[in-house]
């Protein structure tokens, strides 16, 4: 490794780890300031911050911000498991190790004791105990930093002619470049009017030819009678002569426009592709300029770990947009740190085992269509689905019922599912459950998906599908009802016409063959929560339209009104307060200006196939699409500030076959039963902001809602707990420690 | 023209071939002229209210129709008022988001306020114009039937609502004048936030 990739690498991680910071302190103090708000999603995100900030100072080798950020990972979880308070003298300790970190970013020398001090309180304060009140205590044995943390400067690679622009104002150009294509689909659309035009007056041209030679012989009879009519009507026919001369004379001017126009749209149209490609290209990086970040990461974790491990790039020259290079470095170094820690098995082991002693791990970059699609090989352990599975009842997420039924590809995508780890020891280097799942967002961000393909004892393959543009995109339009929505065209497999009778159940679920193979089937308005057309509820047409889509990791046929041909779509965001709506990837607009919305491929295979994730929006459908296909399922409010509570209950009554919406608290309870349309609520008593009781007595104060059944749900088993929840108006009250899983199911369905 | 009794039972015959000669251009530029002198006094004419402590004892607002309500909101929160032709609906979203709409090439998710307080939005004639409104770092269109006036209300005059903390209260003739910060402060406006 050279020297200059070292100093480049150093840059990009100090202006990565100034960004950790900033994020760091203003969340902190947000935290600290209100203590009493319910603060998971923040502490999620520090979680995240300081797992990813651990393994970036490993990276580069920089041991103190490594250490600082390992103490700030545990404290954050023992901080989600509510096991650590944000009081002012933690959070204190907390700033200390902040301001640490700034110091040697800033590149300024430290004093070591002080450091030493800082880390051991740190160390305390995930041990549970009080952080001693002075600092500069008398050091402690060890000596913390490294000195390449302390001493080093930043460097700046050689630069020739060039400039460096900030991302944003690229971005905004890449924004005008979009404006620029929707105002090149604009003139094309006027061309077509200016055409419908010059087709009117054809027309009318055609009328003239054939009324002309009466005109004429009726212009000759005038002139020789002169009674007192012949006047008026020969003056009308003069002006009608001159009528046509004028419609003749503005044909002319038409046709001018028309050809100056044709001209304007090809030089705009040349100019617009050209200065999109050049937008592009600047924002294009290779894949290679990654590489020697990957396997500095490889060299690293492999004498960590007494591993030999051979990393090979393959595809370094395929190109890809600077955001989707910088979007997919994490996710790839957390594949590659997965693929050491828990692929690639000890030399011993694997010559055991008949395999060489040295573990490979590729990468492979490659452009398919529209796609770019980076995968991570090893040839380790792979992953056995049964473990998976196992962990996954273990955790709540499904049933031994549900498990049994489970294909082992569909068990193995729950590694994306967040906070999922079957991995039981935590190590400092991965496994700590937190990462998959961040794998997951990052690439589905980028309107990507991503796929797993694991052969136990084998390897596993881990493939990362990203579209290689991000303001266009060739789909295919589909017509539900009168809405129309578009997919991805790399992601159609193929459009099929079948007959109602053609298809079969399995497992409760619609399949259709498609070349042979099984495919499942549902309906897209089912899938999206969309009603019905009137008239057929229930009924599939005899003649079936559907579309077959590849998602990442599965494959579905959606039955659909209509298919249109394939066209060319510019890409808009959604505002942020429906960017997250599930199933939706994106929106478009058409040449007319109206907006179509670009349909989330993953997400509508998950839906249909009854694997959701967590943080569903509003009225996401979920579990077994076919159920909505059918009827209403009852609505369910289940509110709990414990996670864990509320994915227990979310489980049990989801596999009920209730449709199921959570809250954190009373509060946000509140706001969600406005929406209308629920048919219990189930409550805990001790929440922040607002608690049970206050709920209850809310609901049941409430016009519209005191007629829905309230179920208080709690730890609390006092005879007075009791009648305050009755006083409160609560129709029943369950206490936890008896809680168990058909009991809640009897009580819930005794009032649904 | 004449306004007496008895001119009225006579014909203005002046009058007449005048009208008569409507279409005269002359006249027609004349008429306009006249109708923009008319215009100019009114806007140069000083404010009857011209006590400066009323500007900031008032508030500015933009007032509008949507079914059987009334809504005013404070301009200074509006971004763009609009007409549409083509709303595209969301599957998936709250009720109250009736779809999106493309507003000079971005996408505004467009607010229907009475699903939003809860209230019946039966139409017979779907809203068609917009108000875009920003606060909170949100940008939301809010349907209207109608977009009528920008007028300038005293705080005085605007009876606070108790009941509903997303008004900031109700004017004389019913108008409710929304308090966009507030309504754009409820989490259940973001879909799929935690």
């Amino acid at each position: 490794m050279s020297d200059s990739i070292d100093a480049e690498l150093l840059n990009i991680f100090w202006i990565e780890v100034g960004e950790y910071l900033d994020t760091l302190n203003t969340t902190l103090l947000e935290i600290e300031t209100t203590p009493d708000d319910n603060h998971e999603a923040r502490l999620r995100e520090m979680n995240r911050i300081a797992h990813s900030m651990k393994g970036a100072a490993r990276t580069v080798g920089i041991e103190v911000i490594e250490k600082i950020a390992f103490h700030f990972e545990t404290l954050f979880e023992k901080a989600l498991n509510g096991k650590f308070a944000f009081t002012p003298d933690a959070c204190d300790v907390l700033y200390n190790g902040l301001d640490v970190i700034q110091l040697v970013t800033a590149g300024e020398e430290q004093d070591e004791t002080t450091v030493t001090a800082i880390l051991n309180q740190l160390e305390k304060l995930g041990q549970g105990k009080r952080p001693s009140q002075e600092i500069a205590v008398a050091p402690a044995v060890q000596t913390t930093a490294d000195p390449r943390a302390t001493t080093s400067t930043i460097r700046v690679p050689m630069v020739e002619d060039m400039l460096r622009v900030p991302i944003p104002h690229m971005d905004n150009l890449m924004a005008s470049v979009s404006e620029l294509l929707v105002a090149r689909l604009h003139s094309e659309e006027l061309q077509r009017d200016i055409n419908a035009l010059r087709m009117l007056h054809t027309r009318w041209q055609r009328e003239w030819r054939t009324i002309r030679a009466a005109y004429i012989r009726l212009l000759r009879r005038l002139q020789n009678d002169d009674s007192d009519l012949s006047l008026e009507l020969s003056t009308l026919l003069a002006f009608l002569e001159t009528n046509q001369r004028y419609l003749a004379e503005a044909n002319r001017h038409l046709i001018q426009v028309a050809q100056r126009m044709t001209q304007d749209h090809l030089r705009l149209s040349a100019l617009v592709d050209e200065m999109q490609n050049e937008v592009s290209a600047m924002r294009l990086v290779t894949f290679e300029t990654a590489i020697p970040t990957f396997q500095r990461v490889i060299r690293d974790l492999a004498r960590e770990t007494n591993k030999q491990i051979q990393l090979d790039v393959m595809g370094g020259g395929v190109a890809l947009d600077k955001r989707v290079m910088d979007t997919l470095r994490d996710p790839i170094m957390h594949l590659l740190r997965n693929a050491v820690d828990h692929g690639i098995e000890s030399a011993d082991e694997r010559q055991q085992l008949g395999k060489p002693a040295e573990g490979q791990i590729v990468i492979f970059a490659e452009q398919r269509g529209s796609e770019i699609i980076i995968s991570v090989h090893d040839d380790g352990a792979g992953i056995d689905p049964s473990i998976i599975k196992k962990s996954a009842i273990k955790r709540g997420l499904i049933t031994d019922q549900q498990a049994s039924k489970l294909s082992d590809d569909d068990a193995l995508s729950y590694i994306f599912y967040p906070g999922f780890s079957t991995n039981e020891a935590v190590t400092a280097i991965s496994g700590r459950g937190v990462g998959m799942d961040i794998v997951r967002d990052r690439v589905e961000s980028l309107r990507g998906g991503v796929s797993i393909r694991s052969l136990k004892g084998q390897g596993t393959t881990i493939s990362l599908h990203v579209p290689i543009s991000l303001t266009r995109l060739h789909c295919v339009m589909l017509q539900v009802g009168d809405d129309i929505f578009a997919v991805p065209s790399s992601s159609v497999l193929r459009m099929l016409k079948t007959k109602r009778d053609d298809l079969f159940v399995t497992q409760g679920r619609y399949m259709v063959l498609v070349e042979g193979q099984a495919i499942p089937f549902t309906s897209l308005p089912g899938v999206l929560g969309m009603p019905l057309q009137e008239g057929n509820e229930s009924q599939l047409p005899h003649e079936i339209r559907a579309i077959v889509l590849q998602a990442a990791d599965r494959t579905v046929a959606f039955a659909v009104d209509d298919m249109e041909a394939e066209q060319e779509l510019i890409l808009k965001p959604l505002g942020l307060e429906i960017a997250g709506t599930q199933h939706i990837a994106g929106a478009a607009l058409l040449g007319s200006g109206r907006v179509v919305l670009v349909l989330d491929v993953n997400d509508l295979a998950r839906t249909a196939t009854g694997m959701t994730f967590p943080a569903s929006p509003p009225d996401a459908v979920a579990a077994s699409s076919t159920d909505n296909m059918k009827k209403q399922r009852p609505r369910v409010l289940v509110v709990d500030d414990s996670i864990t509570t509320r994915m227990l209950e979310k489980n049990i009554l989801e596999a009920a076959g209730f449709d199921v919406r959570v809250a954190v608290d009373g509060t946000e309870a509140w706001g969600i039963l406005g929406e209308g349309g629920f048919d219990i609520v189930i409550s805990d008593v001790e929440m922040p902001r607002m608690n049970g009781l206050e709920l209850v007595e809310q609901i049941k104060a409430h016009e519209r809602l005191q007629t829905t059944p309230v179920i208080l749900l709690t730890s609390r088993d006092k005879p007075e707990h009791l009648e305050a929840g009755m006083k409160a108006g609560a129709d029943a009250y369950l206490v936890k420690s008896q809680f168990e899983q058909d009991e809640l199911l009897n009580l819930v369905k005794k009032f649904v | 023209m004449t306004s007496s009794e008895e001119d009225k039972q006579q014909v203005d015959w002046a009058a007449v071939f005048e009208n008569l000669n409507w279409d005269d251009p002359a006249r027609r530029e004349a008429t306009m002229r006249e109708r923009l002198r008319q215009r100019a006094l009114q806007y140069a004419a000083p404010v009857q209210n011209t006590d400066i402590s009323s500007f900031e004892d008032s508030l500015t607002v933009l007032t509008f129709g949507l079914g059987n309500e009334f809504f005013a909101v404070n301009v200074m929160s509006v971004r763009h008022v609009r007409k549409f032709d083509n709303i595209t609906r969301v599957p998936g979203v709250p009720a109250f988001y009736r779809g999106v709409v493309n507003i000079r090439g971005q996408i505004v998710t467009m607010l229907d306020l009475r699903l939003f307080f809860g209230l019946p939005a039966q139409d017979t004639k779907l809203p068609r114009e917009t108000i875009v409104v920003e606060a909170n770092g949100l940008q939301l269109g809010l349907l209207a039937h109608d977009v009528q006036d920008i007028v300038v209300i005293p705080r005085a005059t605007i009876q606070p609502l108790r009941e509903l903390h997303y008004a900031l209260g109700v004017t004389a003739d019913r108008i409710t004048i929304l308090d966009v910060e507030q309504i754009f402060e409820d989490r259940r406006l973001i879909v799929g936030g935690s």
